[in-house]
């Protein structure tokens, strides 16, 4: 068990000053290899701030997080050399992307040309480009590349979508499904649930310093079923309702054991709804 | 996990170097322009204001004078600009994220805010030497000054170093004076990296600020011991003596405040933490 956790978070407890409210309070939490986790959660939840404490970035108050077991907090360069974090806002040196490769792949021992290659192929970019000319998405998307070429075993990323276009958000999800592997982890921690629901193994979801979900999506669908219905159809038994344009969308018990698409809004919305009901279901 | 080495690696240490000077070798160049072109300056306005049967040692003497306050006070800006890659947020994310241990990374800023200094004003000097061929040919110049000048200006920079532990009048020996004085240099200079890990922004102005009013109150707390107590010339050696002493643990205080403060740094700041 404990090789198959890469991170173990243990009784943490966070806080941005001690007049603040807790942000976490003897909070756990473990993180497997080799899967994609969906970090959800209201705005202020502290989703940015447990991937910073994941990444050694803030330092807990009290407990521990573990990377294969080392100490994330000391920031030794055996952890901070497998470990990656595209955070939402960045900064990037005006220099060509490959200058930004060369100086920057020699602290990474994983790091793959191939990789880097294959992702720049997927956003249509080329290694030579000039860093300091790029949109914000241009640059995301270049900072992507090389988060990935990496190849570290736990790969965080925060908001990943924001300020993507369409066709965009289609290509982070070739680029990250090919930088996947059964030895790596992404945590990627967003609001736009529905750019990375096709891409997800496991939810985690947070409510107040607490888990609400952790689970597979397998696990979800297996517990619960996701619909649409004509307004016409009863909702007595829903666990959660919301109107959709084609009439209303649903969780239900998943009791005859069906098969439905994940809808992680639904799930998120129907979670902070009715989360008792909704726990006790999930937990079964 | 992989086999990477988490104690000190000269290796590493120069992979840093090597990564800020090709990652922001823009800032770098601009910098060594501004202290060529501040250089240059002086050295026409010196030109200026001598005439051709000024000696051209007195000029090289008066230009060296004032290369060597440049000097000083940005040596005193490089070293309060230390810790840049901690200026914002985006930036603290990408430098603490850095393979490196925290050691590796301090050493290398520190090395940066020094030799590398030092490295840039020379370059800079030897340019603004050689460019002083442009207008001396309309300046009215000692001839003597149209051979190279740039060997003389560094014998004299170094020359001025001895002549700073040159104390009069109480002294009792010149190795007591020069400790003293070298120790309340370096001082001087660790005050500015501290100010450097205690305030990312700003942190010249802020320490220029401290300074002053550490000055301040140091010399009248001086003042007013000497005043009530009287001092004598076997008095003044003992509290020179213990003045090195001070200055020297609070050096090595200054030292290893900074270097406490960078390990402890996260990505929001807060001070209290830090220490």
């Amino acid at each position: 068990m404990e090789e198959m956790n890469l991170i173990t978070i243990s009784d943490l407890t966070f806080d941005y000053g001690r007049k603040n409210r807790k942000v976490f309070d003897n909070f756990s939490l473990t993180f497997e290899r080799g899967s994609i986790y969906g970090l959800l959660g209201k705005n202020g939840t502290g989703k940015s701030t447990l991937l910073y404490l994941m990444c050694g970035l803030l330092r807990a108050r009290s407990g521990s997080i573990t990377f294969a077991g080392s100490d994330v907090a000391r920031r030794q360069p055996s952890v901070l050399s497998d470990i990656f974090i595209v955070p939402e806002e960045f900064d990037l040196p005006k220099v060509s992307f490959s200058s930004y490769v060369k100086a920057n792949e020699v602290f990474y021992p994983k790091f793959s040309r191939e990789v880097l290659d294959t992702c720049l192929q997927h956003f249509d970019m080329d290694i030579n480009i000039n860093l300091g000319e790029l949109s914000m998405g241009q640059k995301k998307k270049a900072f992507m590349c090389f988060a990935l070429a990496t190849n570290t075993s736990l790969l965080l990323m925060d908001e990943p979508t924001n300020g993507f276009d369409i066709p965009s958000k289609s290509q982070m999800r070739k680029v990250i499904a090919s930088g996947m592997n059964d030895e790596r982890t992404i945590i990627i921690s967003t609001h736009q649930v529905r750019d990375v629901e096709n891409l997800l193994d496991r939810v985690v979801m947070l409510d107040r310093g607490e888990v609400l979900v952790d689970k597979t999506c397998m696990e979800l669908t297996e517990k619960l079923y996701f619909a649409e219905q004509p307004l016409s159809v009863p909702t007595d038994d829903a666990l959660y309702v919301q109107q959709s344009l084609n009439g209303n969308s649903v969780v239900l018990e998943n009791c005859e054991g069906e098969e439905s698409n994940l809808n992680l809004e639904l799930l998120f919305n129907a979670m902070l709804s009715n989360r008792e009901k909704m726990t006790e279901i999930i937990n079964k | 996990m992989n086999a990477t080495k988490n104690t000190f690696s000269l290796t590493r240490l120069g992979l840093l170097l090597k990564r800020e000077y090709s990652v922001n070798w823009k800032q770098h160049v601009y910098r060594l322009l501004a202290i060529y072109g501040t250089f240059l300056v002086t050295l026409f306005l010196t030109m200026l204001t001598n005439d051709p049967y000024t000696p051209s040692a007195q000029t090289i003497h008066h230009f060296t004078g004032i290369v060597a306050f440049i000097c000083g006070v940005v040596s005193m800006v490089y070293l309060s600009q230390m810790m840049k890659p901690m200026e914002t947020k985006t930036s603290r994310i990408n430098y603490l994220m850095l393979p490196a241990t925290n050691a590796e990374k301090f050493v290398s800023r520190l090395l940066m805010a020094t030799v590398g200094f030092w490295i840039t004003a020379i370059v800079a000097l030897a340019l603004a030497t050689a460019s002083r061929y442009i207008f001396m040919p309309f300046m009215y110049v000692n001839p003597d000054l149209y051979h190279p000048i740039f060997g003389n200006v560094m014998a004299e920079l170094f020359d001025f170093s001895c002549q700073a532990l040159d104390i009069k009048g109480f002294i009792i020996s010149d190795f007591e004076a020069g400790m003293f004085v070298v120790m309340l240099v370096i001082w001087g200079y660790t005050i500015y990296m501290l100010g450097g890990n205690i305030w990312y922004k700003n942190a010249f102005i802020k320490t220029v600020a401290a300074m002053t009013v550490i000055t301040i109150l140091g010399n009248i707390v001086l003042i007013s011991l000497i005043s009530a107590f009287g001092i004598t010339k076997e008095d003044f050696t003992i509290l020179l003596n213990t003045a090195t002493g001070v200055f020297t643990v609070l050096t090595i205080v200054n030292i290893w405040l900074s270097y406490r403060l960078f390990r402890r740094a996260q990505v929001i700041r807060n001070l209290k933490n830090m220490l």
